[in-house]
Parts: structure tokens; C-alpha cells; sequence
């Protein structure tokens, strides 16, 4: 009989060899955006180690990579001319948004818009509604998916999807300030006003894919929690 | 205010080596998560997991020669769907209380002369080693792995990976006598 020579490492290889081809190749089911959004986490933290273990610098599909230095610099410079253009600058930041402040409003923009879709690529719609309210208008293009909801007391519900790189609204803050929260680990951040109308919030999050936002006449608490439930649910 | 206005300029859409291979073989890698979870949701946890464990100690992956590295993550994958069945069943894999004197030293990496009959004997036994057992063999053996890589990449500690190592060779050394005595 035949004898040839193997390592055990070599069988090892054979045996998963053997055992991947086995595997059935079926069609896959298109995958959630939530584990989309894990995926591109992971690239994110492997870029980050990547760099420091390697000391590789990153390939990147358009441009070069600008040095530290020359980011530094451009970034103060910037500011300086934010600052010179403005008269005065003030900045709002959290961990998932930035703003310029101005006497009575906040304009935000998205942190990190880099990979994420450049229209709409897949609309999303409230899968928890609360109770009593129903769809009265739609309205979608590659920018952004807009929906209103009222009940029978005529409250509104609101909930708008829009892509990153195009999410740059005016928030009124006058007499209100910004606060910072997570939505499902999501970075986000909610505004509560209270007048002689009564309460109304809005929610804003950042799903790593799109801005969502959800206005309406809730408190804020009610509002996030609205957020949480279509998160976890899905849209 | 500086890290906001150097968060705008770091918006460039980047992509590396571990993307890559995920995007040409995402189809593949569910299939093996799938086949041993039956559950979509499972089978994406897997993937995520798997991923994430690589994405955060990324040395490892670059020890692996470049045509290896498919293998690499189809190993992990299939041990981390194990990991997650065994959970979902409270299963839960005892240490075989080892020698200490095993040492890595002590692991022979002779070759074998075996025939074709008793290299499917040995791959038919290997299959029944614990899937943990099997894979902390294959990262040491077949890709040379040191046991703190292997004990990062498993997600279980050095020890632990030294001895699964060490009995997963000692149970494929005795089969093999065994089938040397036949």
C-alpha cells in the first residue's frame, strides 16, 4: 500500500479542507442593518489596531491620507476662519454630532458620515407607532424619507430618515439645550420643549447608516423610549 | 472644536483587508455559521463576532500567509457558531486537567508516514475531537500560531489554549499508535 508523509498540521488543514467544501452554498437572505452596522464597527476597530500593530497606513479607496500634522493644521485653521467668518463661533459637540451655535438655533451635522450610503438605499418606516396613531403623510426622495402620524386629539408624530452627508438641519434652541443619549448604543441627542402648547421632543440618532429623527408632542423619555422600540423591532 | 473640524476631515470613505474579504466571501461564511446554527439571526451573530474578535487583535491575521487567511476565518467562524450553540444548550466544555509538564516543546511536529486507509481513519477521528480542541489544533499546527493568538482569537485564555493544544496532540499521537499497532 501507498504511504505518503503528513504533519499533523497538514491533516488538521485537510480535515477543515474537507469539511468547508461540504458545506452547502445556498443563496443568503439579505442581511440586517444591524449587522451591517456591527460589520463596518469591526472594519473600524481592525483599521484602528491595523495601524498601530503594522504601522501600515490604511488603503483608502478616493484621495490620499492626510497626515496628522497637516489635519491639525488644516482643522485650526478652520476654526479660525469659522471664527473670523462668524464674528464669534460657538461649537456644539457629542459623540455622534457637531453643531454650530448661533443666538437661536443649532445647526448639527453628522460625525463620521464616511461610508455610509449617499441616498436612500433602503426607506425605513415606524414599526412601533404608538397607540391611536395612524399614517396621514409620506413623503420620500434619495435624500431623505419623510412620515407623519396623528390621532384622533390631532398630536403629531414624525419620524424622518435621511442620509448623513446631506443632514445638516437648524435645531431651535432658544431657552433649550441639547442633551446627549444613546438610542440601542446609537449615538444620539434630544432637545424637550416645554411652552403654554404643552410638551413636544425631538430625537435624533445616528444608526451608522442614516440620521433618524422623531418629533412630535411626547416628552422626551416617551420619545427615546419610541426610538429604543424600533431599533430593537426594526424598521 | 479642533476635533470637530477634524472629524469633517476624516470623512473619506475607507476600506481594508478584512472588508475585503468579508464582502467576496460573506455568502460563504454565513453558509458555515448557518449549517451549524439553522438560524439567520445566529448566523449573522456568528459572522459579528467572529469579526470583531479578528478586528481586535488584528496580529494574528497578518501572521497568516495571505492564502491562508479564508481558512483562518472560516475556522473562527464555525468555532464561534459551536461556542454559540453550546450556549444556547448550556453546554459547556470541562478542561481536561493536563500535566503541567506538557510543555510546548514537548508538542512533536513530526511528520507521519500513514497510508491512504489510515489518513481517513485519522481525519474520521479527528472529527470527533471537540470542535474547540480541533480548531486551537489547527491555528498551531497548520498556521503556527502562538498559544496567546490563539487564546485571543478563541476568546479563552493562554492556559487554556496551551492545553487544548497539548491534548488535542496527545489524542491524535495515541489514535495514531493505535493504528500503527493494527
Amino acid at each position: 500500500m501507498m504511504n505518503k508523509c503528513y504533519s499533523i498540521g497538514d491533516l488538521m488543514s485537510m480535515y477543515y479542507e474537507r469539511e468547508f467544501a461540504a458545506v452547502e452554498q445556498m443563496p443568503i437572505p439579505k442581511l440586517s442593518s444591524k449587522h451591517n452596522r456591527k460589520m463596518k464597527k469591526a472594519f473600524r476597530i481592525f483599521a484602528e489596531n491595523r495601524m498601530s500593530i503594522n504601522n501600515q497606513p490604511m488603503k483608502t479607496v478616493t484621495g490620499r491620507q492626510i497626515s496628522l500634522r497637516k489635519r491639525i493644521i488644516l482643522a485650526v485653521i478652520i476654526v479660525v476662519l469659522l471664527a473670523f467668518v462668524t464674528g464669534s463661533v460657538i461649537v456644539f459637540v457629542s459623540s455622534g454630532f457637531r453643531g454650530t451655535v448661533y443666538n437661536d438655533n443649532t445647526r448639527i451635522f453628522a460625525f463620521d458620515v464616511g461610508g455610509s450610503p449617499s441616498v436612500i438605499e433602503e426607506q425605513y418606516m415606524l414599526s412601533v407607532v404608538p397607540e391611536g396613531f395612524e399614517l396621514c403623510e409620506y413623503e420620500a426622495n434619495d435624500i431623505y424619507v419623510y412620515s407623519l402620524y396623528k390621532n384622533s386629539e390631532n398630536q403629531t408624530l414624525a419620524f424622518q430618515q435621511t442620509v448623513k452627508s446631506k443632514f445638516h438641519p437648524h435645531i431651535n434652541t432658544e431657552g433649550y439645550d441639547l442633551q446627549e443619549t444613546k438610542v440601542n448604543s446609537c449615538n444620539a441627542i434630544y432637545i424637550e420643549y416645554i411652552n403654554a402648547y404643552g410638551v413636544s421632543s425631538t430625537v435624533i440618532w445616528d444608526n451608522e447608516d442614516y440620521i433618524l429623527e422623531l418629533f412630535g408632542n411626547f416628552d422626551n423619555n416617551e420619545l427615546r423610549d419610541l426610538a429604543i422600540s424600533n431599533e430593537i423591532d426594526g424598521f | 472644536m479642533i476635533s470637530a473640524a477634524l472629524a469633517v476631515l476624516e470623512s473619506e470613505e475607507q476600506r481594508n483587508e478584512l472588508s475585503e474579504i468579508y464582502e467576496q466571501n460573506v455568502s460563504n461564511f454565513y453558509n458555515i455559521a448557518f449549517q451549524h446554527l439553522h438560524n439567520k439571526q445566529d448566523a449573522e451573530d456568528t459572522i459579528q463576532d467572529a469579526f470583531l474578535a479578528i478586528a481586535k487583535n488584528p496580529g494574528p491575521f497578518f501572521d497568516v500567509a495571505v492564502n491562508k487567511r479564508i481558512s483562518y476565518i472560516n475556522v473562527i467562524i464555525r468555532n464561534t457558531a459551536y461556542k454559540m450553540r453550546d450556549k444556547k444548550h448550556k453546554v459547556s466544555e470541562n478542561e481536561i486537567v493536563l500535566d503541567d509538564t506538557i510543555i510546548d516543546e514537548q508538542i512533536s511536529v513530526e511528520d507521519m508516514m500513514l497510508s491512504n486507509y489510515s489518513c481517513d481513519k485519522l481525519l474520521e477521528f479527528i472529527g470527533t475531537l471537540p470542535e474547540a480542541t480541533k480548531a486551537a489544533v489547527y491555528l498551531k499546527m497548520h498556521l503556527g500560531l502562538k498559544n496567546g493568538d490563539i487564546a485571543k482569537t478563541l476568546g479563552i485564555s493562554q492556559d487554556a489554549a496551551k492545553k487544548r493544544v497539548a491534548r488535542g496532540m496527545k489524542q491524535i499521537r495515541e489514535y495514531m499508535e493505535g493504528l500503527n499497532d493494527e
